[in-house]
């Protein structure tokens, strides 16, 4: 049977709320349209008798069962793509996962390092020193090195061991050792010493190895 | 014009009763003298040529009653604040009759499988919303109004199998 337009109405034209203009409109309807009145008549017969007797024809059946539990969250989440645009979606995870951790630790050993040991200088300059290195046949009277382009100033620092037996700023690439220091140096004994560059404001430039030498006896 | 006025009456008398008994309440004992005036007065009509066919025969009807609901109603309104009502006792035999419908239709009714029968009973016995039960039973409200649209033609079905048609006269 075609549906009529009008069927929707029913229910709402049955518990008397469509409203004037609609329920004439309805009702003039299925004055012209059998089915329709047939449908409404019968959903009334149906309505009606239900009120009425509703508690001998249901007292024996069971009571309708609730709806199951509200959607959750991860359903809905679930449900936002379709079972192949998760997959597609989880292994693009995965592969930006491998590459991201398979880069990452090479970045790491870009990374500069900020220690310096004996050897590493600041923007790759080595400070040489000349001399005394090694044996030699007195107490040195002078401390020279290679000058390190834009030094302000450059200290030495003498040493028997750790201990620090002297230092000293000189704007030059040599240094005479004063007389007194000179005294203390034994024969036999080792020493070793270490020249800094610094630039004006006081960054430094560049720092030398420790340079052992020894007054023979 | 040809109109069988015979087809006419009996085509109408259970649409105007339906209306009328809307009208003026199902326990008003007048209902069938208003569905008789309004058929009486459609037909004279028509014989008499006030008729052309200017409307569908159905509307033309659907006036002629509403009118007379609105005159009975006036009336009535009148009568009541000078007399009290007296109503007539229902037949006997009718009686047996419509409880013989009832228990059919209510056996019909407890057979239908739950997804039809929880409709009727939230729907029509608790008398919940559509969209209420719609909630109660996680389906969508247009599915509640298909299920209980299913429900009615089972329930025709079922009960024309026992050889008594759902559809007839108006209610009693």
């Amino acid at each position: 049977m075609r549906k009529c337009p009008h069927e929707v109405k029913i229910d709402t034209y049955l518990a008397g709320k469509l409203g004037e203009t609609e329920s004439v409109e309805f009702e003039d309807h299925y004055f012209n349209c059998p089915p329709c009145f047939q449908k409404t008549y019968e959903r009334n017969e149906l309505m009606t008798f239900i009120r009425r007797e509703g508690d001998s024809v249901f007292a024996a059946v069971p009571a309708p069962k609730p709806a199951p539990a509200k959607v959750s969250l991860w359903d809905r989440v679930g449900a936002l793509l379709t079972p192949k645009q998760w997959v597609t979606a989880a292994v693009t995870a995965a592969l930006l996962l491998v590459v991201v951790l398979g880069v990452a630790p090479r970045l790491h050993r870009t990374v500069p390092a900020f220690t310096f040991s004996g050897d590493e200088t600041v923007r790759g300059e080595t400070l040489a020193l000349l001399s005394p290195s090694g044996d030699v046949a007195a107490a040195p009277a002078t401390f020279s090195w290679k000058p390190v382009r834009g030094t302000v100033e450059y200290t030495i620092t003498l040493a028997s061991g750790s201990e620090t037996l002297w230092t000293a700023t000189t704007p030059d690439a040599t240094i005479t050792l004063p007389d007194g220091v000179k005294a203390k140096l034994a024969a036999g004994a080792a020493y070793s010493w270490q020249v800094k560059a610094y630039a004006a404001q006081g960054t430094l430039l560049a720092t030398s190895a420790k340079t052992a030498f020894k007054v023979a006896n | 014009m040809d109109i069988d006025l015979d087809q006419i009456v009996v085509q109408f008398r259970p649409v105007v009763g339906f209306k009328v008994r809307r009208a003026l309440g199902g326990r008003n004992p007048d209902w069938e003298d208003v569905v008789n005036e309004i058929l009486m007065q459609a037909i004279e009509k028509i014989k008499t040529g006030d008729f052309r066919g200017e409307s569908s025969v159905g509307t033309f009807i659907y006036t002629i009653a509403s009118r007379r609901i609105v005159d009975y109603i006036r009336q009535k309104t009148k009568v009541l604040r000078e007399a009290p009502e007296v109503h007539d006792l229902p037949d006997p035999h009718d009686q047996v009759e419509r409880d013989e419908r009832a228990e059919l239709l209510a056996k019909a009714i407890r057979t239908l499988k739950p997804k039809y029968r929880d409709v009727l009973y939230l729907y029509y016995y608790k008398e919940l919303s559509r969209d209420e039960v719609a909630r109660r039973l996680g389906i969508a409200p247009a599915r509640v109004s298909e299920r209980v649209n299913y429900a009615q033609k089972l329930l025709r079905k079922l009960l024309e199998r026992r050889i008594l048609t759902f559809s007839g006269p108006p209610g009693d």
